[in-house]
């Protein structure tokens, strides 16, 4: 029996034009970064404002990177947020309830090592509920992390009892906003670590190639003797796991834990995603883009700090506007690509 | 016998259900459930989720997902109401309301005609709309909360509908006007989706778009028409939620997106579109508005909300999702 | 007064320089059934398209009940009674079968309110005529496709169809279902309907059609009438090749042990009591009606729906078969008979499909892929499958029907398998390609593979299979060696459920 194939507006072509929008992305971030450094010289190239940027955009930056493999795989997660604070909130519980002033450094290392794992099985563990309300359960990926996020946000609220969590050891503070050599912030170590290991996966594992396949049709992956289960639900956890040290990272750079901090995320992370150049529809998607697009952003809202003038929420304005232009952009390129 | 079966298998049956378990729950905790102020208290708290339910309903149905209307709603409201203070109005209060739809619908317009153009997913679209709407109302117009609003809007807000003692709860009770603002909307949606060629274009949109495209519907007149109503629904949330605060507040939407589309989809419509129904949406947002309102009375903590409205989105779509599977076993083995 | 409804003259039309249509005629009377044939990528849908009024001809003109038109609108198209039943009947599975019937109705009259009883009564009493018994108020989704099927007829005739246009109709029909068609369409003949019958099925066609036109190419070949033609002619007009098959003769046995043996397998209100066995180097068709139970089995076999009851060994070993890991592991391979959305990844690459499979073969450490590894498997079997392409990098979809389940059948061949299913393997092929795949089959037979072929396909299985086994309501009736039987045979064979049951209830 053939069923017409109904082909979705969006597939396709779309491996080739994100090519091309990687390519007119670096143009972008070049653009951008040329453009602010001249108007604002004395503001932009200094190294503190290259510095706060590096300490900003890992926060977002990994969240876009667990969306993006929730989106590759066919899907959507808008839970990592939810992730992120809730493993904020355990760690600085955790490290509270285990630190001690009389503790010497290397037992705090220890004990910061322990945290640090338990929290990441704790992002592990989020996402695979995911995953596995989303392949065991069947239920629409938008919906099954709609609603754990809510859970995961509301076991937050009831370990805090709705109000922030304050003093975190200092030591954390301290390692979580210090440099590595004395010149790379650590967010940004970790956050390269990650863009590293998400590369390799999605580009040189057997892993990614699974995982677009089944992004691009889930029937054709059982027929071919996949196990979409097991695939979807390592995507998700692998989504979790970079939540969870956005989580870690925000803990420091706050200094405090909150269920509801950094709402925005969830917007500014898709956003992010499909500014890179993930198909929507799953199957196709390069960490290249979603690393660019995540500098674009930055670069953008970094040069527009530069103008106390201007409102910063016009940020979200030109975010929104992108976002269409973009897609409005690559629509025309595929389509002269088609003829 | 049939009939009988159909109900059991659709959501709103479940819904309805955990409903009347929840409400004589806290009625026999509390004893204050079913008090003539607690009644109008949710009835009330039910207008604007109710209504900008049905706006996600009629999008839902066509297939998308539109999460704008939290700033497109909140645009169109702070616009008009700047507006209003700025020529010292003092006419019909119709006007404001009128004036803010209007407002809606060229936001939901803009969103139905990049969908239209270029089929997009809605989803992103619509986000990308709600963040351009975000800039506009606090980077442009630099919105802040208007407490003084425009003499006409504020008799309205006092103007009520039922007015109620209870005895019980020792306390008065209140349904203002607006509510019939909602009623008449949800009787017009009702009718539209159910009666009218537009609303089963709607529905045939949402089943099956190039067999639509192939009998002769105007696809793209239909995307047009539910992107500006959906508009119009915002816009006229928006008017309504100023007159049952009695104050304008820019942020007063944010965070709703989240529970009312999950209450829609608790309600039984689809995400895939071409599913779902009027009953559905109000009982959805009225489990919510019920979730919301009532943990106090059982004495709960407020922070336990979220994570109750988590387990109930979870739990409500998992079993819709297990019937439909379940299902599709029976007609294979059948 | 002219007889003719639709008179195409001279039609050309071209994409991008490529010649589609070229210069194309096409004459139907009224109330006369008339079919269009041509293999797939000959230009047959695009003629539909110029008809309905979705494409422009660049060139030639359109007569519709005689009035002349340089170009059509598809509103103007349905106006002058052009009815197309699609492929997937273009209805709305979530709407009930009276709306389904009425909409289009409907939407032309422009009415602003519907669902009122006229709509209704009227919807009711067309589908009375035509014999459709489905109640009205149901869910589309819950009717058969045959159902479906009527369900869009009813809507072609409620809008006054004078020309419907059946775009290969048949595919998803029963046997049985076919012949209530053929009746249907002969019915609606009688009350003046013209029917333009577009498929390229040989049997189907010299059953129903009064005149037919073949296109090969974009360019039309000839129109005759049916009666004057042969079978070898008809192939020769449509592929522009001559082609005949010869029997298959499966090598003599010579291990006692079969390869696939398999003991009353069942599966509760599918299939019962199932037993057969295969040999290596066989080739054994199992043909059944849709719904036989056939898909099923097969998917069983392939460790995606696991049998309830039976056993199944290999080699004389029990295996289970619960998992498609499991299949796999034993190297069983199975070709899904809907290629498009069950057999590929339509926009990925020709590589990326070849491979999927095999990822086993080509992890390195940490999961590493190697790409070398894979790129040079694929590229042997493309070639050694005669692919129509050496771009390996190319997606899926730019292939032909052909190639595309040549690749489907590549991705199996790398995982070296023992034995291959093949449900319905040259659906949707057309017939230069579907010999092509018949010469892999019987190649891989020459190397001791076990192959099973599902289909309802008669002459495909005659002439390929060395053992038939027929299948009805779940059960195996009856084992062939092809030598021993006829294609007429099997066809009575396989319909002959239906008189049975008639006899019983007489």
């Amino acid at each position: 029996m053939i069923k017409q194939f109904k082909q979705m507006p969006v597939a396709g072509n779309w491996a080739c034009s994100a090519r091309d929008s990687v390519k007119r992305q670096l143009l972008l971030v070049v653009v951008l970064f040329a453009v602010m450094s001249i108007l604002k010289p004395s503001l932009f190239l200094t190294s503190s404002n290259l510095n706060a940027m590096a300490y900003q955009f890992p926060e977002y930056g990994l969240i876009a990177l667990g969306v993006m493999f929730a989106m590759i795989a066919g899907g959507i997660d808008l839970s990592l947020i939810g992730i992120a604070n809730l493993t904020a909130i355990l760690m600085a519980k955790l490290l509270i309830l285990w630190t001690r002033e009389e503790m010497s450094g290397i037992q705090n290392i220890g004990i910061f090592f322990i945290c640090f794992l338990l929290c990441m099985m704790i992002g592990a563990v989020c996402g695979m509920l995911n995953g596995c309300l989303i392949s065991g359960l069947k239920i629409p990926a938008m919906l099954a992390t709609l609603g754990s996020l809510q859970l995961f946000s509301g076991i937050g609220m009831i370990i805090t009892k709705g109000k922030a969590i304050t003093g975190v050891p200092e030591a954390y503070v301290r390692m979580g906003t210090g440099k590595l050599f004395g010149f790379l912030p650590v967010p940004l170590v970790i956050y390269m670590a990650a863009v590293f290991a998400c590369y390799y996966i999605m580009s040189r594992s057997t892993f990614g190639m699974r995982l677009k396949l089944m992004g691009t049709s889930q029937k054709a992956a059982l027929f071919a003797g996949q196990n979409n289960k097991r695939t979807t639900v390592k995507a998700h956890m692998a989504g979790g796991i970079l939540a969870s040290f956005s989580g870690l990272i925000m803990l420091a750079r706050m200094n405090s834990a909150r269920p509801d901090f950094g709402s925005s995320y969830t917007m500014q992370s898709i956003l992010i995603v499909v500014l890179g150049g993930v198909d929507p529809a799953g199957g196709f998607g390069t960490v290249r883009g979603v690393v660019l697009a995540t500098l674009i952003l930055q670069c953008f809202s970094s040069g527009l700090n530069m103008f106390p003038t201007i409102s910063p929420y016009l940020k979200q304005l030109a975010w929104g506007l992108t976002l269409l232009v973009v897609m409005i952009m690559n629509f025309y390129s595929r389509q002269r690509k088609a003829e | 016998m049939d009939k009988v079966k159909k109900i059991y298998t659709r959501n709103e049956f479940y819904t309805a259900a955990l409903i009347l378990v929840l409400a004589v729950f806290i009625e026999l905790r509390s004893g204050l459930f079913f008090t003539s102020n607690n009644i109008l208290d949710i009835l009330r708290a039910m207008i604007v989720p109710g209504m900008l339910g049905l706006s996600e309903y009629i999008v839902m149905v066509s297939g998308g997902c539109d999460v704008s209307f939290p700033y497109s709603a909140a645009l169109s409201m702070y616009s008009t109401i700047i507006l209003l203070k700025a020529v010292d109005f003092m006419g019909n209060v119709m006007i404001a309301f009128l004036l803010s739809c209007l407002f809606g619908i060229v936001i939901g317009m803009v969103n139905g005609l990049i969908i239209m153009r270029y089929r997009f997913p809605v989803l992103i679209v619509t986000l990308a709309t709600c963040s351009i709407c975000q800039g506009i109302l606090f980077g442009i117009l630099n919105a802040h909360e208007i407490p003084a609003i425009p003499q006409p809007i504020q008799s309205l807000a006092k103007s009520m509908l039922i007015r109620t003692y209870s005895e019980k709860a020792q306390m008065a009770g209140s349904l203002p006007l607006v509510f019939l603002v909602f009623f008449i909307l949800t009787a017009a949606v009702w009718f539209l989706m159910r009666r009218t060629a537009m609303g089963r274009s709607i529905f045939a949109v949402g089943g099956d778009v190039g067999s639509a495209e192939r009998i002769g519907i105007k696809v793209n007149y239909v995307y047009m028409f539910i992107y500006g109503f959906a508009g119009f629904i915002a816009g006229l949330t928006g008017m309504t939620r100023v007159v049952l605060m009695d104050t304008c507040h820019p942020n007063t939407f944010s965070g709703m997106d989240m529970t009312v589309i999950a209450a829609v989809i608790l309600g039984g419509t689809k995400v895939t579109g071409g599913s779902g129904s009027i009953t559905g949406v109000m009982l959805g947002t009225l489990l919510f508005v019920i979730v919301n309102n009532s943990l106090q009375l059982m004495g709960i903590p407020n922070y336990w909300q979220k994570f109750f409205l988590g387990v109930l989105i979870v739990l409500g779509t998992g079993i819709a999702a297990f019937q439909v599977s379940r299902k599709r076993k029976k007609g294979k083995a059948g | 007064m002219d007889n003719t409804i639709l008179s195409l003259k001279g039609i050309s039309k071209s994409f991008g320089g490529v010649h589609a249509l070229d210069r194309v005629d096409l004459e139907v009377k009224k109330g006369q059934i008339h079919c269009l044939m041509g293999e797939n990528g000959s230009g047959k849908s695009t003629l539909i398209k110029i008809i309905s009024g979705v494409y422009e001809p660049d060139k030639g003109e359109i007569l519709l009940n005689g009035r002349k038109y340089e170009s059509l609108t598809p509103a103007e198209s349905v106006k002058q009674g052009v009815s197309i039943i699609y492929q997937d009947f273009s209805i709305f599975p979530n709407l009930t079968v009276a709306e389904n019937i009425f909409f289009g109705y409907v939407i032309a009259e422009n009415q602003k309110l519907t669902h009122n009883q006229e709509n209704i009564r009227k919807a009711q009493s067309i589908a009375k005529e035509i014999g459709l018994e489905a109640d009205m108020g149901e869910i589309l989704e819950n009717l058969s496709v045959a159902q479906k099927q009527m369900v869009a007829i009813c809507r072609a005739l409620l809008n006054n169809a004078k020309l419907i246009i059946f775009d290969e109709p048949t595919t998803a029909l029963t046997q049985r279902e076919v012949k209530r068609l053929f009746s249907l369409i002969r019915d609606m003949q009688k009350k003046g309907v013209s029917t333009l019958f577009v498929s390229h099925k040989l049997e189907e066609v010299f059953e129903i059609a009064e005149e037919f036109t073949i296109i090969r190419n974009g360019k039309k070949v000839i129109t005759t009438c049916a009666a004057s033609i042969t079978r070898e002619k008809f192939i020769y007009y449509m592929t522009g090749r001559k082609l005949s098959e010869d029997q298959f003769v499966c090598e003599e046995k010579t291990e006692q042990v079969p390869l696939l043996e398999v003991k009353g397998l069942s599966m509760e209100g599918v299939y019962q009591d199932i037993s057969f066995s295969l040999y290596p180097g066989e080739i054994l068709g199992i043909i059944g009606l849709l719904g036989s139970g056939r898909t099923e089995l097969a998917l069983s076999l392939f460790g995606m729906e696991p049998a309830q009851k039976g056993q199944i060994f290999k080699n004389g070993k029990e295996i289970k078969l619960t998992s498609v890991k499991q299949a796999m592991e034993h190297h069983i391979g199975y070709v899904p008979e809907d290629r498009l959305s069950e057999g590929l990844f339509l926009p990925q690459s020709i590589n990326w499909n070849v491979g999927i499979s095999n990822l086993g073969m080509y992890a390195g450490r940490l999961g590493r892929l190697l790409k070398t590894e894979m790129r040079t498997v694929t590229q042997q079997y493309v070639k050694s499958l005669s692919v129509n392409t050496t771009e390996i990098d190319k997606p899926a979809n730019f292939l032909s029907g052909g190639n595309q389940q040549k690749i489907v059948i590549a991705r199996w061949l790398s995982c070296n398998p023992e034995i291959m299913i093949f449900n319905c393997p040259t659906v949707g092929v057309d017939i230069a390609a579907k010999f092509d795949i018949h010469k892999i089959l019987r190649t891989l037979a020459s190397q001791k593979i076990g192959i099973v072929i599902i289909s309802d396909d008669i002459p495909e299985v005659y002439a390929n299979c060395n053992r038939i086994l027929i299948m009805q309501k779940g059960q195996i009736v009856k084992e062939l060696s092809n030598t021993e039987t006829s294609e007429t045979e099997l066809y009575s064979l396989m319909g002959s459920e239906y008189s049975d049951e008639k006899e019983a209830a007489e």
